[in-house]
């Protein structure tokens, strides 16, 4: 919400206490964040805030003070000029976080910035949307600073509606944990083996650009490849039917594209291109378990000359490899 | 009421509405489209308001209808000092039905008790903003110049408050006999689920108000555009829930599916429980939260290499018992569910005699799901089984089991077994 506010500052004539705001919500953030994203956020705020004024300053918006009382044109013209403010902001922000996830990972720039554009991009103009009321109610309706306090309601739904975002991806998250946990409680050592096969698996499909709701995919395909590990023995007697694990996941909406590839359907083309990196990632991991770091390309080698595996999704792994190992430290957990 | 019926009364009242608004709008021109177009885009934002439905729990909101009559009652009338508290209800009113009808045109249903409820939350709040107390109204107070904007957006702001709170009772006092629940936990369930929204929709009304006289309508584009992103949030939230309730049931059926346990066991002891439940009394919160807690009672078994065989936890050695329920907390508490479902399963294999011995709480939810649990699991669903189930269950009787519980069982799964003509 501190983008809404230093957004709100502009067309109030305070622009020039986006770093006091930037700092302010630094300093909220001491303790909760490690101390180089506390620093890292704040930077990124007073960047991308004094851009947005340098731009309403270009577009020579109205700012408040000048001219008589302010009416629904003016109103009109600070939404523009800000809204244009805003996108502007939008753009920097995804162009500076591509950069530096090229510099960490390598993935092309234009690729990460359109992803960053069309996950978030709506969010963070809603988000700066928010600035309007403040200023009509400051200004227009003549409340001054104190109208802040009367738009608390709104801005905490806002915050709270903007984070729901993220609520449904942890939700997700949470699912596959769920299952992640009973697949570790049988074997151990389980859990941190999907989480590392849906990491590689993931940085196989950005390799292959196979888009970003089809990156998450795959993501969740390597974290739930060995769902069926949870079968029970066949001596049980509930073995008069083949236990089939994954048909539990038939509800689960937001896995209705990776089940497919669960149960290996030979008859979706995408389906057997997914399958195909997933299980390259299994082989990585697998091999790559008990090795120390650096021995990166060993564990590649181990698997490079297995007939089961596709040649071009191997070919995905090496550039990978090559910039740097998706793994952050040498597994020596997990089993079978 | 038949649905025939509802409709040809609403149609009834649309057409009465309609005309008595057409005759007070020719009556008084200051009303009319000439005069402040606040008016009529107001009545229309409502009636359109009325097709925008959040659905929750046992209600539905209305966020951008309410938050805009609101506004309606609470703003001043350029010019005219005739809009008296039961015009701008019978404005209110008129917008309503309109909206009603388009959702029956377009094939959606409308709940004309909520309707109502909502309605007379509006004229409270009407009353209270636009009643003459002598030397004039609190709306004419808080639009007055020498008035800041502070108190009087604060003053409005309760005022919508009211009128808010007014629906929230009357939906509460008509639901706490049906879920069998108090009003203040019905109140409090209402609030964390509609908090939010409901926040904005209180403030936003009020909030136009305070700006219309400067701003024109165009205050209702800038204050009910935040409702709108709490909609947005409002429809995500809906989706993790979704989410979740889909988990539970992912998770209930997977003991099937890795033939853990026979097929459907966690789904009947689930239906046998809320039957015996509801039987029992229980609020309705509580048969949710059995629900629940039944379907994933059993989870924990996926996690054993060894498996019991039918997956009949009834007949499984104490350990077993207690590491399934173990497992199965463990793995509910990963799915995220309430706390108060995680409790219950956490006591569904408690001994009844540890109440009376010991002392110990043993929440009826957990008591229920052991009954039902072992029924389920000497019977696998067979009618023909009840006899010597209930036989069986009859053996633990004050031991094993609570009486009042067993008696559910057999009075709820005789009405079951009864022959249907």
């Amino acid at each position: 919400m501190v983008g809404t506010l230093m957004l709100a500052a502009i067309p109030l004539g305070l622009g020039l206490g986006i770093p006091a705001l930037a700092i302010g919500h630094a300093v909220v953030q001491i303790g909760r964040l490690e101390a180089v994203r506390v620093i890292f956020n704040a930077a990124m705020s007073v960047v991308i805030g004094i851009a947005g004024l340098a731009i309403y300053r270009i577009l020579d918006g109205p700012m408040a003070g000048e001219g008589g009382a302010v009416g629904a044109l003016t109103v009109l013209h600070v939404a523009g000029v800000l809204a244009v403010a805003n996108l502007v902001q939008l753009f920097i922000n995804a162009a500076m976080m591509a950069v530096i996830i090229w510099s960490s990972r390598g993935i092309a720039i234009g690729g990460q910035f359109r992803t960053i554009i069309l996950r978030g991009g709506l969010t963070y103009l809603a988000t700066g949307s928010m600035s309007m009321p403040i200023y009509v109610l400051w200004v227009a309706a003549e409340g001054g600073p104190a109208s802040v306090v009367l738009l608390l309601p709104i801005l905490y739904a806002a915050r709270w509606a903007l984070a729901t975002v993220r609520a449904e991806d942890l939700t997700q998250v949470r699912v596959i944990d769920t299952l992640n946990a009973a697949m570790d409680a049988r074997s151990p050592g389980s859990a941190l083996h999907a989480t590392q096969v849906a990491r590689v698996a993931e940085w196989l499909a950005e390799e292959v650009d196979l888009g970003p709701a089809r990156s998450i995919d795959l993501a969740l395909t390597g974290a739930l490849l060995r769902v069926d590990s949870l079968a029970a023995p066949p001596q049980s007697a509930g073995a008069a039917r083949a236990p089939r694990p994954s048909r539990a996941l038939v509800g689960l909406e937001f896995l209705s594209e990776v089940l497919p590839v669960l149960e290996h359907d030979p008859t979706d083309r995408s389906v057997v291109e997914a399958g195909r990196l997933v299980a390259v990632a299994d082989a990585y991991v697998e091999a790559r378990r008990g090795l120390p770091e650096g021995e990166l390309l060993e564990a590649y080698e181990a698997i490079l000359h297995r007939p089961d595996l596709d040649a071009s999704a191997l070919q995905a792994l090496r550039k990978v490899l090559d910039r740097l190992d998706p793994l952050p430290a040498p597994t020596d957990r997990g089993s079978r | 009421m038949t649905l025939r019926w509802q409709q040809a009364l609403v149609v009834m009242l649309a057409l009465f509405m309609t005309a008595t608004a057409g005759y007070l709008f020719l009556s008084d021109p200051v009303l009319a489209l000439g005069g402040d177009p606040f008016v009529p885009v107001a009545v229309a934002v409502i009636a359109i308001g009325e097709m925008i439905l959040v659905p929750q729990v046992g209600r539905q909101l209305v966020p951008v209808s309410t938050a805009c009559a609101m506004a309606l009652i609470l703003s001043p009338i350029d010019g005219s000092s005739g809009l008296t508290w039961p015009l701008c209800v019978l404005l209110v009113a008129l917008a309503m039905v309109l909206g009603a009808g388009a959702m029956r045109v377009a094939g959606r249903t409308t709940d004309l008790a909520e309707q109502a409820g909502r309605l007379v939350g509006i004229g409270v709040a009407a009353a209270l903003a636009r009643t003459d107390l002598g030397n004039g109204s609190i709306l004419d107070w808080a639009h007055e110049p020498t008035t800041s904007t502070l108190p009087a957006a604060i003053v409005l702001i309760l005022i919508a408050s009211v009128g808010v709170g007014v629906e929230v009772l009357l939906w509460t006092f008509g639901t706490t006999r049906l879920w069998r629940s108090t009003l203040s936990s019905l109140v409090r369930f209402d609030l964390v689920r509609s908090g939010a929204i409901g926040s904005v929709m209180t403030t936003a009304g009020a909030l136009i108000a305070v700006t219309k006289p400067r701003i024109g309508t165009l205050a209702m584009l800038m204050f009910l555009w935040p409702i709108f992103v709490g909609l947005y949030g409002q429809r995500r939230a809906a989706r993790v829930e979704a989410i979740g309730r889909q988990l539970v049931t992912a998770l209930s059926r997977l003991t099937d599916e890795t033939g853990h346990t026979t097929k459907g066991h966690a789904q009947r002891v689930a239906q046998l429980g809320q039957s015996m439940a509801e039987d029992l009394g229980l609020t309705h919160l509580e048969v949710m939260t059995l629900h629940d807690a039944a379907l994933l009672h059993d989870v924990g078994q996926v996690t054993l290499n060894e498996v019991i065989p039918e997956g009949s936890t009834f007949v499984a050695a104490p350990a077993a018992q207690l590491q399934v329920i173990h497992q199965s907390v463990n793995l509910a508490e990963h799915a995220g569910v309430d706390a108060a479902v995680i409790e219950a399963i956490a006591a569904s294999t408690t001994q009844f005699r540890q109440s009376r011995e010991r002392g110990e709480a043993i929440p009826m939810i957990s008591r229920i799901i052991k009954v039902a649990n072992a029924y389920d699991d000497l019977t696998h669903g067979r009618r023909n089984a009840r006899m010597a189930a209930l036989e069986r269950i009859h053996l633990g009787l004050g031991y094993e089991y609570d009486p009042r519980v067993v008696d559910a069982l057999t009075r709820v799964t005789e009405m079951d077994a009864r022959p249907h003509h």
